[in-house]
C-alpha cells in the first residue's frame, strides 16, 4: 500500500505508457490458465449442443454471461425441461459470490478508475478477482491490471466456445485429459502467499472444512456464499476481540 | 428460439447485477469498520473454498489430486509464480 501514492502519481504523469504496461502484465499472467479455459469451453459447448442450443446462442452465452458454472447449469436445466424462472434463479444463485468479490476488490481501488467500475465489473470472475487481488496485496494496485486479467480470460473463452460448438462432437472427451484441474490449482497458488497470520491459516482451514462438509448438501453457489460469509465474519470477530490486524 | 434468447438475456443481466453491486453499491468510505474487517478475509476464505470441489473425482476425495495440490502449494511458496504451481500440479496429476 505504501507504494500506491507514488505509483498513481507516476501513472498520471507518464499517462498511457505505464497504464498499457499494467494491462499487458495482467493479460500475460492469465495465459497459464488458458488450457483450462479451452478444455472447459469445449465441455460446456458440447453440453449446450446436446441440450439443443445453436452455435450462435452458445457463443452469445459465453460472451454475455461469461460465467461458466451458470452456463453449464442453464443448459443442463434447459435440457431437463426446467422452466424459465428456475433456470434464471439457479444462474443467479451460482453468481451471488460475485457480490463478495466486488466488495472485496473495491476496497483496493480508488473512487474513479480507468476504465470505469461498471466496465470492470462486467468481466469479474473467480480467476480475475483472485489474480488481481494477489497483485494488489503485493503492492501493485491497478485497475488496468484487473482489466488485462479479465480480457485475457474473455478473449480466449469466446473462440474456444465457438470451436467447441462447431467441432466439439468430433473431439475426444476433454474431461479425460483433466485440464480443468488447472482451476483448483490456481486457487491453491493464490491462497498460499496470502496465509501470513495465524488468523489467515485458521480462516483457510475453516473455509475448506466447511466447504467439504456442505458441498453437495447445499445447492452449488449457496455453499460458497455461506462459507465466505461465515469464515470472514468469524475472522473479523476474532480479530476485533484480540485487537489483531484486520 | 425466442425463449432461449430471452433466457440468455435475463441470465446475462442478472449475472451482471451480481458483479456490479459490490463495485458500486457501497461507497468505500461508507463501509462500516466491522464489514471492512470481514471483507479483508474474503480472499482467503474464497480461495480455500474454491479449491475443495476440485479435489474430488466422482464425489469422492481423490488422493492424486490432493498430492498434486500439495506439491503445487510447495512450488508456489518456492517460486512465487502461478505458472510454476500449475505446471507442477498438472505434471503430478498426469504422472501419478
Amino acid at each position: 500500500m505504501s507504494v500506491l501514492p507514488s505509483r498513481r502519481h507516476v501513472g498520471q504523469q507518464i499517462a498511457a505508457v505505464g497504464l498499457d504496461e499494467d494491462f499487458r502484465r495482467g493479460f500475460i499472467q492469465m495465459i497459464p490458465l488458458w488450457p483450462g479455459v479451452v478444455a472447459f469451453s469445449i465441455a460446456y459447448a458440447i453440453a449446450a449442443r446436446t441440450a439443443g442450443f445453436g452455435p450462435f446462442e452458445i457463443v452469445a452465452m459465453s460472451a454475455l454471461i461469461f460465467a461458466g458454472s451458470a452456463q453449464v447449469a442453464a443448459v443442463a436445466l434447459y435440457a431437463s425441461g426446467a422452466g424459465f424462472i428456475p433456470i434464471v434463479l439457479t444462474g443467479l444463485l451460482l453468481n451471488v459470490r460475485h457480490i463478495f468479490y466486488g466488495l472485496s476488490i473495491n476496497r483496493w481501488l480508488p473512487e474513479r478508475t480507468t476504465p470505469p467500475k461498471p466496465v470492470l465489473a462486467f468481466f469479474l470472475t473467480d480467476e480475475s478477482y483472485g489474480v488481481s487481488l494477489r497483485s494488489f496485496v503485493a503492492g501493485r494496485v491497478s485497475s488496468l491490471f484487473l482489466l488485462g486479467v479479465s480480457i485475457s480470460l474473455w478473449i480466449i473463452y469466446i473462440p474456444a466456445t465457438a470451436f467447441g460448438a462447431l467441432v466439439g462432437d468430433a473431439l475426444p472427451a476433454t474431461e479425460r485429459i483433466g485440464l480443468e484441474f488447472i482451476f483448483p490449482l490456481t486457487f491453491v497458488a493464490l491462497l498460499m502467499p496470502m496465509l501470513k497470520t495465524r488468523v489467515d491459516v485458521a480462516v483457510a482451514i475453516i473455509a475448506a472444512a466447511l466447504m467439504f462438509a456442505i458441498d453437495g448438501v447445499v445447492p452449488d453457489g449457496a455453499s460458497i456464499v455461506l462459507v465466505i460469509a461465515l469464515a470472514a465474519t468469524a475472522a473479523s470477530c476474532s480479530t476485533a476481540l484480540t485487537g489483531g490486524p484486520g | 428460439m425466442i425463449e432461449r434468447a430471452g433466457l440468455i438475456a435475463v441470465i446475462a443481466l442478472g449475472t451482471y447485477v451480481t458483479r456490479v453491486v459490490g463495485f458500486t453499491l457501497l461507497n468505500r468510505k461508507a463501509i462500516p469498520a466491522r464489514l471492512d474487517r470481514a471483507l479483508a478475509y474474503v480472499p482467503v476464505a474464497a480461495f480455500a473454498a474454491l479449491i475443495v470441489p476440485g479435489l474430488s473425482s466422482d464425489g469422492n476425495l481423490d488422493a492424486v489430486r490432493i498430492v498434486a495440490a500439495l506439491l503445487a502449494a510447495g512450488a508456489v511458496l518456492l517460486t512465487r509464480q502461478l505458472w510454476a504451481a500449475l505446471l507442477t500440479g498438472m505434471a503430478v496429476f498426469w504422472l501419478l
